[in-house]
This record gives structure tokens, sequence and C-alpha cells, in this order.
């Protein structure tokens, strides 16, 4: 199985390459035979290099994946009762408009079957229209906190909000502050939250699945 | 149960009953009787006329017990009033009618008490000359009797034992109007030669109303499997139909797939509840392998699922692009009422794919993945969070059927039975078992799982059916205010439909009142006879069973109760969200 951030540079490859192929035949003079002929013919090569490229992107999958690993995955530190922090957060917008808001989505994991605790996820709906436009802007959204498998959750009220400001953007990476709001456990203890954030901005999952 | 208890228990029932008439036997109506299903029709009129009788000895026999002297015709009356009471209850046993358990304990006590004023009777001095004078009026008419028991005899053995009861009852009826008051060994002479006859009437009749309800309950049971069948087979046309394209037919109308499939989903839940009903008919009296009759509810529910699915795969095939989006939307709204119901995860995973397939048909792949890619994992938190805050409350709200058989245990309160710790019984009359059941739960808190609104126009919930215990939540007691905060989550407003099945189901539950669990306290607890509740299970209370099930085996022997809880809701636990009140 091919990770799914590997199949943008696949589709790429096979998008790209036909098209260099057809200038050239185009660009010699010949029958409607010939034509049908090469056509053929080009259309068996098109499809040996997508295959080869299929074949690539398999070998240079792992590859990738490592580079990944070791590119920005972001870390995120929350004060509640006590200070949690985070090895990862991941940042992505998912754009909804125009029927409805957009949600900005930050979450310790990127996707839903590799998290591990600490993990949060902070979700906000906002009229922001890409992730770039989110810099310099706070967004009042809900928090959900838990520091371990069976431990307590943190969570924010129905009436209430958490402010997350994102102040700056780096190397592929947002900075980001909880500014304010209230967190409350399922005992019912309610407790003001502070938080700093370097997100990770994902590619939306959603536009590179096949 | 003694003459004290009981007094005090009358004056505090008449009280009672006048504010909340009740027809069931709760704490605040400790006399009432348990309810009839009335499967065989006679049994009602049986069951009124116990009802009324039973009320009126009660009274009677309270004032005479008071007497010191008491009226020697009023305890020959009582004694005939008490042997009738005992035919119909016996009448009420042949029908599969679960009050007649209690009733045989209340009129042992009923007995015991007669017996102690008529003895108090004997006690008094003009006792002797008022009996002696009996005596010799029941001599001067035996001649008479014998004739008339001859005449019972014979009616018995020409095969008519409906006449020779009907005799015989008038005959013994006129005999202790005055004999009633008798000793013992004063009456022994005067019924003896009616003892062997009696029998024979007694047990020939036994065994007509045994197999009058034995037939009665052959019939409905099997109405109710056909219906089953018929459902069975109309869903395997409907789903040829759609698949070939045929146009659908509910009743003579033709009707559009969506139409069609929501009236078999409504079909659904009437046959769930026939079979629930079957099965009680068949543990009642025996009458087949139940086996092979609960398998029929699970059966069903793989069926219908299959049928369901098939349904949506051909409805997508058939769809044209420009109605897709709508068509999309409403199907979701269906099945997001619809999938809760059933018990099963793999139905869900089933429509996932055709209603994906949907989806792009109309345009909305694109859309419809980043929505539930901007929901599920809010779901998941959600889910976490309201199952995290139930949780907490475990210890203040322990689950009712915990609560209810540490309560009201064999050695505690003796609803339940040392050899059967998980099942409520009739173990002693009602009347003296209501003011301890009282006693040991009312006001406590608990827990109840799965809470459900009742279909129709009612504004009642019930909780799910367990061990032999359900919860019910009066009417307007539930205001949420989370629903709404759940749908903005689901970017979902009225112009806005949820988008993903999940989506779909989370607010399909706000809507129709579903909740994973209820905490509140007890206000007021009813005993029900367990046959009786599902051979009558109404229709709108398909709920206490999932769809797909019948009620355990075991549950529901003719002694068997099933204890239903009134409760004041303080929080509830919807799947998204955990509310307090």
């Amino acid at each position: 199985m091919i990770p799914f951030y590997s199949l943008p540079h696949a589709r790429c490859l096979a998008r790209q390459l036909p098209p260099l192929l057809m200038l050239t035949v185009l660009s010699v003079g010949c029958s409607n035979e010939q034509v049908k002929q090469l056509t053929d013919q080009v259309s068996k090569q098109a499809e040996q290099v997508t295959k080869k490229a299929g074949e690539a992107v398999q070998q240079i999958a792992p590859q990738v994946q490592d580079a990944l690993a070791s590119g920005p995955t972001g870390e995120a530190t929350f004060q509640v009762d006590s200070s949690v922090s985070m090895q990862n957060a991941f940042g992505r917008l998912l754009v909804l408009k125009p029927d409805r808001n957009n949600v900005l989505q930050v979450r310790s994991y990127e996707v839903e079957a590799d998290e591990n605790f600490p993990s949060f996820l902070f979700q906000a709906q906002t009229d922001s229209e890409n992730i770039q436009a989110c810099v310099g802007r706070s967004f009042e959204g809900q928090l959900f906190l838990q520091a371990t498998a069976n431990g307590p959750i943190w969570s924010t009220a129905d009436a209430d909000r958490v402010t997350l400001k994102i102040t700056d953007q780096t190397d592929g990476e947002l900075i980001a502050e909880v500014i304010s709001g209230k967190l409350e456990n399922e005992l019912g203890v309610s407790l003001a939250v502070k938080g700093t954030l370097r997100i990770a901005v994902s590619e939306d999952s959603t536009e590179v699945l096949p | 149960m003694n003459v004290r208890s009981f007094t005090w228990s009358i004056a505090i029932v008449v009280v009672a009953s006048h504010n909340l008439p009740s027809a069931e036997p709760s704490t605040k109506s400790p006399f009432e009787l348990l309810q009839r299903h009335a499967t065989v029709p006679e049994a009602d009129a049986v069951w009124k006329q116990v009802v009324a009788a039973d009320s009126a000895f009660r009274e009677n026999l309270e004032k005479l017990a008071q007497d010191a002297s008491p009226d020697p015709r009023k305890v020959s009356q009582g004694s005939v009033n008490l042997r009738q009471l005992k035919r119909w209850v016996e009448w009420l046993r042949n029908y599969g009618e679960p009050a007649s358990v209690d009733l045989s304990m209340r009129l042992s006590f009923y007995d015991q008490t007669l017996l102690k004023v008529t003895q108090q009777f004997w006690s008094i001095p003009q006792s002797g000359a008022i009996r002696q004078k009996v005596i010799v009026g029941l001599a001067r008419s035996e001649k008479q009797r014998l004739q008339r028991v001859a005449k019972i005899t014979d009616l018995l053995q020409k095969g008519d034992a409906v006449a020779a009861e009907k005799q015989l009852d008038s005959l013994l009826d006129e005999i202790f109007a005055t004999a009633g008051c008798l000793t013992p060994e004063e009456v022994r002479p005067i019924t003896e030669p009616i003892n062997q006859v009696e029998g024979f009437v007694r047990s020939a009749m036994s065994e007509v109303r045994q197999n009058r309800a034995r037939e009665v309950f052959t019939q409905e049971s099997q109405r109710y499997v056909d219906q089953y069948q018929a459902l069975v087979g109309a869903v395997e046309v409907a789903a040829t139909q759609v698949n070939s394209g045929t146009p659908l037919l509910r009743g003579e109308a033709a009707v559009s797939n969506l139409v069609a499939l929501g009236g078999f989903i409504n079909d659904w839940n009437e046959v769930h509840v026939g079979l629930i009903r079957a099965v009680a008919l068949v543990r009642i009296q025996s009458l087949a392998k139940e086996d092979a009759w609960t398998a029929k509810a699970a059966e069903l529910s793989t069926i219908m699922q299959a049928a369901i699915i098939k349904f949506v795969v051909a409805d997508v095939s058939k769809t044209n692009p420009d109605q897709a989006s709508a068509e999309y939307t409403e199907i979701l709204s269906l099945l997001g009422s619809m999938v809760p119901r059933c018990s099963s995860t793999t139905f869900a995973n089933g429509l996932e794919k055709p209603l994906q397939q949907l989806a792009s048909k109309a345009g909305m792949g694109e859309q419809v993945r980043k929505y539930h890619e901007a929901t599920s994992d809010m779901l998941r938190w959600r889910a976490r969070v309201a199952n995290a805050k139930a949780k907490s409350q475990a210890r203040e709200y322990p689950v009712a059927s915990s609560l209810a058989k540490a309560k009201l245990s064999a050695t505690a309160v003796g609803l339940y039975d040392q050899n059967q710790p998980s099942l409520p019984q009739v173990t002693r009359p009602i009347p003296d078992l209501m003011p301890l059941i009282s006693t040991a739960m009312l006001q406590s808190s608990v827990t109840l799982p799965g809470l459900r609104r009742l279909d129709g126009k009612t504004e009642i919930w019930m909780s799910r059916f367990a061990e032999n215990l359900y919860g019910k939540i009066p009417v307007n007691s539930i205001r949420l205010k989370s629903p709404e905060a759940l749908a903005r989550d689901l970017l979902v407003d009225q112009q806005h439909p949820p988008l993903s099945l999940s989506a779909a189901i989370a607010v399909a539950l706000s809507e129709d009142g579903v909740f994973e669990s209820v905490g509140g306290s007890i206000t007021e607890i009813t005993l029900e006879g367990a046959a009786a509740r599902f051979a009558k299970l109404p229709v709108v209370a398909g709920c206490l069973i999932p769809l797909g099930e019948v009620q355990p085996a075991g549950v529901d022997p003719l002694s068997a109760l099933v204890l239903r809880l009134d409760i004041e809701p303080k929080w509830v636990q919807h799947k998204y969200f955990f509310e307090q009140f």
C-alpha cells in the first residue's frame, strides 16, 4: 500500500509525461495512417511511462516517508491543571464554502488511527479561505485535551469558546497561542487554559486521497 | 400480611386511589391487580370481574374483621364471594394471565383473615344456636341437592362440562350462602356428596379453558409469524423490483423507492413487536420450542438490513444526477433515524459505499469527504467526553437493575427468589411487597441504559428493558440545550442538512430523543406481569427491545414481574453530549 502523501507525485509524473511526447508527434507532418500508428505507439509508451512512474513511486515511498518524518511535525504545550506537551501538532483548513463555514482543525495526530496520548483537538469555524490567510487571526473554537488514554478529558463547555491566535508562520509551520478560554473536566471542574503551538501545516488529506 | 398492616394499607390505598387512579400495582397504589394481556378475549371480562370483586371483598372483609360479633349472614356471604374469586382466579390462570399468581397469594391471605372472622363468630354465645338452625335448614333441602348433583354428573357424562360447571357453581353458592358460617366439621357432611363431581368438573373445565388458551395463543402467534413472513416476502420482491427498475407499490399506489423503504422500516417495527408478543405467548404455554421463534427476530433483522442496503444500492444506480443531491440528503435523514435502532455495526458500514456513490453522482463527492473530515473527529471527541461524564456519575447513580437486585433481594425484601436472584417474582402478595419496595428504592438515584422517546405524538421516554426492569420518564421533563451546540459543530441548520451518515445519525438521535443513558431519582415503582408486558406490548413501545432481538429467555414465566421505574431525570447521556438539568 502506497502512503497517501506519495500519491500526488505519482499523479504529477503520469500527467506531465504524455503531453511532452504528444508535442514531438505534432511537430512532424504525416498521414492519417502514420498519425494513428504514432498515436498507438505514444499511448503504449505513455502506459509504460505511467507504469514506471508508479513503480518509481513505490521505490521512493519509504524515502519520502523518511523525509516527511524528519520534516516539520509541530508541537504543542497546554496548561490547565498541569502542563501537557505533545510532540506533534498538525493543522489544516477544510474548505466547505460556499455552503457552510470552513473549518480550521488542529490536532496532535495527522490521521485518527495515529492518535497517541497526550492528545488534543482544536476545531473552529472560520471564513478564512486558506491556511495562509489564517496568520494574524484569532479563532474561537473548541478544544479537547486528554493526557492519558484513561485519564481525565478536558473540553470546552458548549457555552464557552477557547481562542487560538495564529501569530506567525515559519518553515511550513504556524506559530499559535491559546490566548483565552476555559476547559472543564468530566467532574465539572473548570479551569483557564493557555497554550503555545507550532502547527505543521498538513495537506488536506481529502485532496490527495485516490 | 397481618390484619393490622392490611388495615393500615387499605386506609392509605383508599386515599391514594382517589387522587391517582391507576390500574397497576405501584408504590402509590399497591392494591391494584397486575394488568391482563387478555389474548383470550374472555379473560378481559373475567379480569374486570375479579378487579371489582377483589376490591369489594377486601372492603367487606376489612369491616368484618373490625366487628367483635360478626353477622353470620355476612360471614357466609364472604365465604361465597371468596369461593367465586378463587374460581375466577383459576380461570385467569388457565388463560395464562400473570395476575393469577399474585391473586392466588392474596386469596390465601383472605382465607386466613376470613377464618379468623369466622372463628370470632363461633366464639360469640349465640353462635351455636344460629349454626344449628342453619344445619336444620340445609338438612331439609338435602334430597333436592342430591338430585342436582345427579344432574351435574349426568351433564358431565354427556360431555357438557360448561353447563355442569354453571350448575355446580350455583349449587355451591346457595349452600355456602348459609353454610359459610359453619365449622369445617359441620360443613363436611353437606359437601361430601358433591366433592367428587366437583373435582371432575373442575379438572374438565380447567382443560377446556387451557385448550381454549392454547388455541388462541397458537392462532395469535401464527398471525404474528404470518406478518413476519409477509414482510420478508414483500421486501424480497421489492428489492428485485428496485433492481429491475419496476415501479414499487405500497397498497395500490405507486411510490418512490424512498417512500417504499420508509414503509418497510415502519413495518419492520410492527413485525418486531409481533414477534415479541408471539414469543411471550409461546412461552406462557410452552407451545413450541422457543429457540426457533426467538431466531426469527434475528433473521428478520439480517433480511431487513440486507434489503435496505440493496434498496439503497439500487436507488443510487437509478437516480438521475439532477435529483441525486436531494435524494442523498433525504436518504441520509431516513437512515439517520433507522441505523441506531439496529444494534448491528455492519449495517452502517454496508451503507457507506452506496451513499458515497450517490454523493459522487450528485457532484458532492469532494464536499461530502471534506464535511466528513470536518465532523467525524469532532464526534469522536464529543462521544469520549459524554462517556467520561456519564462514567463519573456511576458512583452516585448506580445501574438501576443492580440496585434493585441488591435492595430487593431474597434476604432483603424478597422480590427476587433465592434460586433466581436476577428475576423479580411474585413471592408474596403484591400489597405486602409494595411498602417494602417503597422503603428500599423510592427516591434512590439510578442510571438506566438506552433511553428513547416513544414513537408517535407522545412525550414519554422509555429505557431499554434490562434484567426485567425499565424506566419511564414523564412528559415534558427533558428539555435540552446541547442539540443546538451539536448541530452547530456539525455545521447543520435548517437549510444545511448533515452530509455524512454519522452526522445524520447524530442529529437524528437528538431529534428522536435517543440517549445512551439517563440518571435520575425514582419517583414511583410499578409492577407489571412480565408475560402480560410482552404479550400485549404496544407497537410504540417496541423500542423496549432493540430490533433484531426479543425478550431474553426465562424472563417471563407467569410468576415473573417487570419493574417499571418512574424517573425524575437529573442528566442524560446522548451519544455525543452529556447534559445535566
